[in-house]
């Protein structure tokens, strides 16, 4: 799909970050920041202006050097507008002292993964996932994804990712690491095995691509353990990360920088694509316009991956933590047609990797039979998407899918501390227009 | 209750409470005996004398039948009606009868007739009882024949009514419509189209 | 700049009901020339009446009804073809035209319109048309395979599919290799015809016949009357090729009894499906 070039990181190089950027107060499951700093006050890069001790939450830091410009409700990729801090670069590169660890504990790698604020592709703060259980044997990492490994996996930081996988195992008490890789991608496999010199860390072929949301299926396909969507990976003894993950974690860990860039992969209707680095904040439309601008008229600009990405209302949308691809879709790429009947031809049930039927449970959805739906287990879909892939007749099925679950949860009145909502929209009980996984009993 | 008029709860029988086309009882004489108009009509013509009958007695005697013994005491009545109704038969229409053969015993389990006698004559008067019998077992006739014309026009080219040939078109026969299977089909059509405007007046107003 | 915000997900594969069904129809199209060649122009005089009384019916019911006009995705025209491929040369003319009126009307929109019908259309006509008219759509010969040759023209077939096997299967592999129709139902069916005809003792040249690759290609993997779950469609093609062995060895006709072992099939599918629903992947068993 792409080149990959990684602009080599000089502190004096002015970066691709532009004028202002806009980092979100929520950029992982969990709690909203409370900002640190007020209007006018002056920022470097790398200083904390967010965190919340209160429950589950990633510190934000500064990305640029700059004053803090207002601290308002901005739009957010993922759930509405959320409060953000709107920072005008000063076009200096003025940054605070970082503190590097030598040889860490593991104590000195979950406070460093802590303090640096990492948020793994599925949203969770990676510190939690090294606290929260005691037994984790197994530290993998998923190089599946296409998004993620065109925009991390370059030659370069592959001996990065194997050093976060070995501060991951260090930091987590587990005794083998393994890299996920797809069957048919051979240059990735050969490239990390020249690379890898640890007995302990192996390297899995699987034959499907995996999605940060797929975790769950992804855990129970390398270890046998069937996790349903109300657990995560924790509850088989895995650690589940991703390449961006790792990446971050060899930063905060060796160099003290905290999770404030990130690669992100333009493709689509755009005159330049390529992988470009960029300041957590910047806004899509500067990304773009560094990737050559527009080629025609955009109908769609889609964060994360076409099966499982986000729609975006416009373009002034900034990059967070999790970003790994933008991909531009012309007019003339959207879907538009109208949805015709079900005509049973199986196609979906043939693709579904959780084995269900989602053509049946979308058709009761329809009609609005949710407890048929109930009996035929809507609540196991992990919204991958493959159905509504293969549909030959343009029907709907992940967001019928989603509807159940919602009508189911109403309900059967799930009492409310295993409901979790979205992150963000607080007390929204509809299904998310732009695209979060909803999972009764549990987020993804 | 207030306002039946004899000239109503006749006509009702026909149209809006037609046995097999709205109420949907009494399916497997009409299934069975429909393949020719003929017989349509005797069997009609039998099952309109005992629902008379029925009617009449049960409404006569709707005051002294003690609730919970109403089901065998509408059976005994019925069973007297039918009795009398298939000796008259095979003594005055042997070919008819013939024909009918087992059906005529089986109208004492017809659903209309228990029907009626438990939903109508139960509760009414012996005028009313009679004009509703008489409604209802018109009803019946003309869905029997209905039905059965069709039957035999399609499936034999021809209606044969007591020995005279009334209608003859020039069609291949058809034999399915004969079989049972024919007879499933006209009356899955027939009744959506008698049902078609009050199916379509529910979905308008719902 | 004016950006669609949807659902995920963002892309589609292109496959769509138009080419499943146009790809089927072009197989079909192909098989009903060899048949105006090896029978004459009256072949291809029965299949076009057909496919027109079909068009025109369907055209004639959504106009009726006030619903939009689904003629160009190939429903109609499929059932009028394979309709006509199932009679016999000699047919009247009049034939095909109640049959495709009977087809669409009555097993197709009465039942819902595409995807909800309980029979496949093309067979249910056929059945009716058999048990009204035996004697004018009962094909003149038996068919036999007496080499490889016949597979390609076959040697005394009755009724317009039987011609040639060879055209069935090259282009029923292809619409597998597609994935328009499902691997399990076509090799199944093959498979346990050939054995239950090896247990029963048959000769295997009168069992295997041109209308058997119709069957197993086209007939029996229609989507809508076929189950739709994984160990349903297994035991589906078992059950197709069990019924078609006995239903022949009984009465001597292989080549009705692939037409009738359809027909019962379509009738026990939702029966099979609700019996086989799967169990998710990754639900802990309670």
């Amino acid at each position: 799909m792409t080149t990959e070039e990684v602009k080599k990181e000089t502190p004096k190089k002015k970066k691709e970050s532009g004028k202002q950027v806009v980092i979100p107060l929520l950029q992982h499951i969990g709690i909203t920041c409370k900002p640190l700093v007020k209007v006018k006050d002056e920022v470097l890069i790398g200083q904390k202006i967010g965190e919340n001790s209160d429950g589950l939450c990633a510190p934000v830091h500064s990305s640029i050097a700059g004053h803090v410009v207002a601290i308002e409700e901005r739009l957010h990729p993922l759930c509405g507008k959320i409060s953000s801090i709107v920072i005008e670069s000063d076009e200096t590169n003025r940054a605070i002292e970082y503190n590097p660890h030598n040889n860490p504990s593991k104590e000195d790698i979950i406070n460093a993964v802590q303090e640096a604020g990492i948020v793994d592709l599925t949203g969770y703060p990676l510190y939690d996932m090294l606290t929260t259980y005691n037994r984790i044997d197994t530290v993998l990492i998923n190089l599946t994804f296409p998004g993620d490994v065109n925009s991390n996996c370059a030659p370069e930081n592959i001996p990065k990712i194997i050093e976060g996988m070995k501060l991951l195992m260090k930091g987590s008490g587990a005794l083998d690491g393994a890299f996920i890789i797809h069957k048919y991608n051979q240059s990735l496999s050969s490239v990390i095995k020249s690379k890898l010199h640890d007995e302990n860390i192996e390297i899995f072929t699987v034959k499907d691509n995996y999605s940060p949301t797929m975790a769950n299926l992804l855990a129970y396909e390398i270890t046998g353990i069937p996790v349903p969507n109300t657990q995560t990976p924790l509850d088989a003894g895995v650690i589940l990360s991703s390449a961006s993950g790792a990446l971050a974690v060899t930063r905060a860990v060796n160099e003290g920088i905290p999770h404030i860039e990130a690669n992100v992969t333009v493709s689509g209707a755009v005159r330049n694509p390529g992988t470009r680095r960029v300041n957590i904040g910047t806004s899509f439309k500067e990304v773009i316009q560094s990737s050559g601008g527009y080629s025609g008229e955009p109908g769609k600009i889609i964060m994360n991956g076409s099966l499982n990405g986000t729609a975006q209302p416009n373009d002034e949308v900034p990059v967070i933590k999790s970003t790994t691809e933008i991909i531009v879709q012309s007019t003339d790429e959207v879907l538009c047609e109208s949805p015709g009947p079900c005509i049973h031809c199986a196609r979906c049930v043939d693709v579904c990797p959780v084995n269900i039927l989602p053509g049946r449970i979308a058709s009761f959805s329809d009609m609005g039979m949710y407890d048929e739906c109930f009996k035929m287990h809507v609540s196991s879909c992990i919204e991958c998407g493959q159905c509504f892939y293969v549909c030959p007749s343009n029907r709907h099925l992940v967001q019928l899918i989603k509807f159940a679950k919602v009508e189911l949860v109403k309900l059967l009145t799930i009492p409310d501390e295993e409901a979790t909502p979205i992150p963000g929209c607080q007390t929204c009980e509809n299904p998310c227009l732009l695209g979060e996984p909803f999972i009764s009993g549990g987020i993804a | 209750m207030a306002d039946m008029t004899i000239a109503g709860e006749f006509f009702r029988g026909i149209v809006k409470d037609n046995p097999v086309f709205a109420l949907v009882l009494g399916l497997c004489p009409t299934l069975a005996v429909t393949t020719s108009v003929e017989n349509a009509i005797g069997m009609a013509g039998a099952t309109l004398f005992v629902l008379v009958g029925s009617n009449v007695m049960v409404s006569a005697l709707r005051k002294q039948i003690p609730p919970i013994t109403r089901i065998p005491m509408f059976i005994i009545i019925i069973c007297t009606f039918v009795t009398i109704i298939d000796m008259a038969m095979e003594a005055y229409t042997p070919p008819l009868y013939e024909a009918l053969g087992i059906f005529i015993p089986l109208i004492v389990v017809n659903c209309i007739i228990i029907g009626r006698a438990e939903a109508y004559a139960n509760r009414n008067t012996i005028k009313f009882s009679v004009v509703d019998a008489l409604g209802i077992g018109a009803g019946f006739f003309v869905a029997l024949v209905a039905i059965g014309a069709i039957r035999e026009l399609l499936g034999t080219g021809e209606i044969v009514l007591f020995g005279l040939k009334l209608i003859s078109i020039p069609i291949e026969p058809a034999t399915f419509m004969i079989l049972p299977g024919g007879a499933f089909m006209t009356i899955g059509v027939l009744m959506a189209m008698v049902n078609y405007n009050k199916i379509r007046k529910a979905r308008k107003g719902a | 700049m004016k950006l669609t915000v949807s659902h995920p997900a963002h892309i589609r594969e292109g496959v769509t009901i138009n080419k499943i069904m146009w790809s089927k129809i072009a197989i079909l199209l192909v098989l009903s020339l060899i048949s105006a060649v090896v029978f004459g122009p009256k072949a291809l005089a029965v299949v076009l009446i057909s496919v027109l009384a079909a068009v025109l019916t369907e055209a004639g019911i959504q106009k009726l009804t006030k619903q939009e006009l689904t003629i160009k995705d190939g429903d109609a025209v499929l059932i009028g073809l394979i309709m006509a491929l199932l009679l016999p040369p000699t047919v009247d003319l009049w034939i095909p035209v109640v049959g495709a009126f009977f087809a669409v009307a009555l097993v197709k929109h009465a039942f819902g319109g595409l995807g909800s019908t309980l029979f496949n259309p093309a067979i249910a006509a056929w059945v009716f048309m058999n048990m009204s008219w035996g004697a004018l759509t009962g094909s003149e010969s038996i068919p036999y395979l007496s080499g490889y040759t016949d597979l390609f023209i076959e040697f005394g077939s009755g009724r317009l599919a039987e011609v040639s096997s060879m055209v069935l299967i090259i282009g029923g592999l292809y619409l597998i290799y597609k994935k328009y129709i499902d691997w399990r139902i076509p090799t199944l069916y093959l498979i346990s015809t050939i054995v239950m005809a090896l247990l029963i003792g048959e000769e295997l040249s009168y069992v295997i016949t041109g209308m058997l690759f119709l069957g197993i290609f086209i007939l029996a993997p229609d989507p809508t009357t076929s189950p739709i779950t994984k160990k349903g469609r297994f035991i589906y093609g078992i059950l197709c090729g069990i019924l078609t062995v006995v239903y022949g060895y009984l009465t001597y006709d292989y080549v009705v009894a692939v037409l009738f072992t359809v027909f019962f099939a379509n009738a026990v599918a939702p029966f099979i499906e609700k019996n086989t629903f799967p169990k998710p992947v990754n639900e802990v068993s309670a």
